[in-house]
């Protein structure tokens, strides 16, 4: 985890008055799972278009391997696989000729090829689909064979923006399997998404984009410790008084009540046995409840703390 | 070279829309040649009329006009009955009943010329005019022998004899057997057809390689752009010869006669520096257009403006100088001008240095038409 693979330094992405990509700087390692997490718009995918050479950009540096990154940079490009977000196949070929169309972008040897496009084809479940054309195949299946498509050459770098839009969770699972398998076989990946769930469960390191800027950057334990929030506790109950939640915000470690007639939502900014001391208040005061949650941090606090909004507007 | 597989894979999937646009425009193209050939043979012919002629005078000078004017028109056979005669008329049997009275040698050995004969004709119609303009130009032939002072009998000799010397017409430019006329038109009709064919056959196929998604991909990807665009090209041409192909050698089959010669060889040469042409321009477009309907589209509708605006459904020679230079700047028109002249060079063999300057022309559209697909596929690569 020593070497950097991409390395992007004061990048700048304008259209027309639109600022995309906002001196943007990432160092991404070798063997990590880099997680771009944002809402839509935030420029995650023009991060990605630059880094590919696919968009021009206006100001900044972008280096891969150690070095700087070009259109005609060939020698670069082939050791990069690239997910599109949207599903970029021909209609007209059957998987099996799809996947070794884009094998063969990077893999000229037909021997070579077709050990790799039946390892890929193994890789993503689509043995019994081989011959089928993508119109036939279920959104699931349709997104395994776009991801198939670009790791098929067995790249360094596997670049996957948003893979698993618009894909059943099942479906989901599975991908998400499949990055983390690709990661041990040796592949430096960086993935972007705006779903936190995916982000945190595969990511080694998570940079946190809006409107074109890194906010923050990070393990997800590294970015939980960048909030206030260590614990969200929410706690059924009806009737409670103005008294009652001026009183609960008295309570130490407590920062933020809130309180909709049904349920109150209260923040706490570490601290151990916080459940018990709220209990503890709510039985002394003879104030009855129901249900009682305790949640930890998510990924949605972090950004809703450094934001402002949720992950998810 | 899988780029040039995936072509052909690709093709493969089109083959029946590609074989539809084919046989439709295939036919229209035979059609359209065999159309003109049948108008438009290059011979020139009199209007003739059907005329009944009922002579009561039964004179031999009765008899030397309607030999005259059998000469010039189609003589019906006809009763000398009035019903009959108003019948024939109203069925449009005949477009003009001539009744030369009894008398009418007579009338004109006193040398009197005015009033001599009847007749029952279509209200102010054309073949009316007509025969009554003959009629009228017989007899004053005839009376200008007998006031010259001819006999009767020679006048009338003369006359016949002056007016059946005719002119003869020719077809300005047109000296052309008909075999090689039906060539010149296929191929004439042939730019048309292949605008149509290439840019909705071709058209969807590049489209596909060049749509946003797939030309990301490919982008970044280690397959060069230099690469893809030549592959693209070789296997877009490929096909496109195929096609040509196939136009040519039914062109072969059915005009043989006139096919293997001169002729054949310049309609051969200036359809193939079309067709190169065509392939650049629906390269062009397939690298700015993504929707594949749109192609059938600008394909019908360059197809059809090219070929009226550069003189293939409409002869240059009766076009406004005006649009003639709007035409100059588009490719169909050289190939049409080149077309005219193939004509006069295999019979005279003028007009070469203009032809080669047509086919020269012709060349430097392609060339700078793949030179701006080139140019748009570059700068689109950094800006999708």
């Amino acid at each position: 985890m020593s070497n950097s693979v991409v390395r992007i330094e004061n990048l700048v992405k304008r259209y027309k008055d639109l600022i995309a990509v906002d001196h943007l700087n990432l160092d991404i390692k070798e063997g990590e799972i880099f997680g771009l997490l944002g809402p839509n718009g935030s420029g995650k995918t023009t991060t990605i278009n630059c880094l590919l050479s696919l968009l021009t950009y206006d100001k900044g540096t972008i280096e891969l391997f150690g070095e700087k990154m070009a259109p005609n940079r060939y020698d670069l490009k082939k050791n990069i696989g690239v997910v599109l977000q949207n599903v970029a196949v021909f209609e007209e070929l059957t998987v099996y000729d799809n996947i070794d169309y884009f094998c063969s972008l990077y893999v000229t040897d037909k021997k070579k090829r077709k050990e790799l496009v039946n390892e890929a084809i193994a890789f993503v479940g689509l043995q019994e689909f081989t011959k089928f054309v993508p119109k036939k195949l279920s959104g699931g299946l349709l997104r395994r064979l776009n991801i198939a498509c670009g790791i098929a050459h067995k790249p360094k770098l596997i670049i996957m923006d948003e893979p698993t839009v618009a894909v059943d969770p099942q479906s989901r699972n599975n991908i998400l399997e499949g990055i983390v398998k690709l990661n041990k076989e040796g592949a430096t990946i960086i993935y972007t998404s705006h779903y936190m769930e995916e982000v945190e469960q595969i990511c080694t390191r998570i940079a946190i984009m809006d409107r074109g800027k890194n906010l923050a950057l990070g393990t997800t334990e590294e970015l939980k410790l960048m909030i206030k929030t260590g614990e969200t506790i929410m706690i059924e109950a009806v009737n409670l008084g103005t008294e009652t939640i001026e009183d609960l915000r008295q309570i130490k470690h407590v920062f933020h009540v809130s309180y909709d007639g049904k349920q109150v939502k209260i923040k706490c900014s570490g601290g151990k046995h916080n459940v018990i001391r709220i209990l503890s208040y709510l039985q002394e005061q003879d104030i009855s409840f129901g249900r009682v949650f305790s949640e930890l941090p998510t990924l949605n606090d972090v950004f809703l703390e450094i934001t402002g909004k949720e992950l998810r507007d | 070279m899988q780029v040039f597989n995936t072509f052909f894979k690709v093709v493969k999937h089109y083959v029946a829309s590609v074989s539809i646009y084919f046989i439709v425009f295939l036919i229209l193209c035979l059609l359209l040649a065999g159309s003109r050939t049948k108008e438009d043979a290059g011979t020139f012919s009199d209007t003739k009329a059907d005329l009944a002629i009922i002579d009561r005078d039964h004179s031999s000078f009765s008899k030397e006009l309607s030999s005259y004017l059998s000469s010039l028109q189609n003589i019906k056979e006809m009763e000398d009955d009035t019903e009959t005669m108003q019948n024939a008329l109203f069925l449009r049997k005949v477009d003009y009943i001539l009744i030369i009275p009894a008398g009418y040698e007579d009338q004109i050995e006193q040398g009197n010329f005015d009033n001599l004969l009847q007749n029952v004709k279509v209200p102010d119609s054309f073949s009316g005019t007509y025969i009554d303009s003959q009629i009228d130009q017989y007899h004053k032939t005839l009376k200008t022998y007998v006031k010259a002072g001819a006999s009767t009998e020679d006048a009338v000799k003369n006359t016949t004899k002056v007016l059946s010397i005719s002119t003869n017409v020719n077809l300005a430019g047109d000296q052309t057997p008909s075999s090689s006329l039906n060539l010149l038109y296929y191929f004439q009709y042939l730019v048309y057809v292949l605008i149509c064919v290439i840019l909705c056959s071709l058209g969807p196929i590049l489209v596909r390689f060049n749509s946003k998604d797939l030309t990301a991909r490919m982008n970044a990807s280690s397959l060069s752009l230099r690469k893809k665009n030549f592959f693209l090209i070789l296997s877009s041409s490929l096909f496109s010869f195929f096609c040509w192909l196939i136009f040519i050698v039914l062109a072969a089959i059915i005009y043989r006669d006139a096919f293997f010669g001169k002729l054949g060889l310049l309609c051969t040469i200036n359809s193939f520096l079309f067709l190169v042409m065509t392939v650049a321009f629906t390269f062009l477009i397939s690298a700015l257009v993504t929707n594949a309907d749109i192609f059938n589209m600008i394909g019908n509708t360059v197809g059809l403006g090219m070929s009226f605006l550069c003189g293939v459904f409409v002869p240059t020679s009766i076009m406004s100088a005006n649009v003639l230079k709007v035409a100059r700047v588009l490719p169909a028109y050289w190939y049409i001008d080149a077309h005219n002249r193939f004509n006069t060079y295999t019979s005279s063999s003028e007009g070469l240095t203009t032809i080669l300057t047509d086919f020269g022309v012709q060349a430097l559209f392609a060339v700078s038409l793949f030179i701006i697909g080139l140019v748009v596929t570059k700068v689109k690569r950094t800006n999708s």
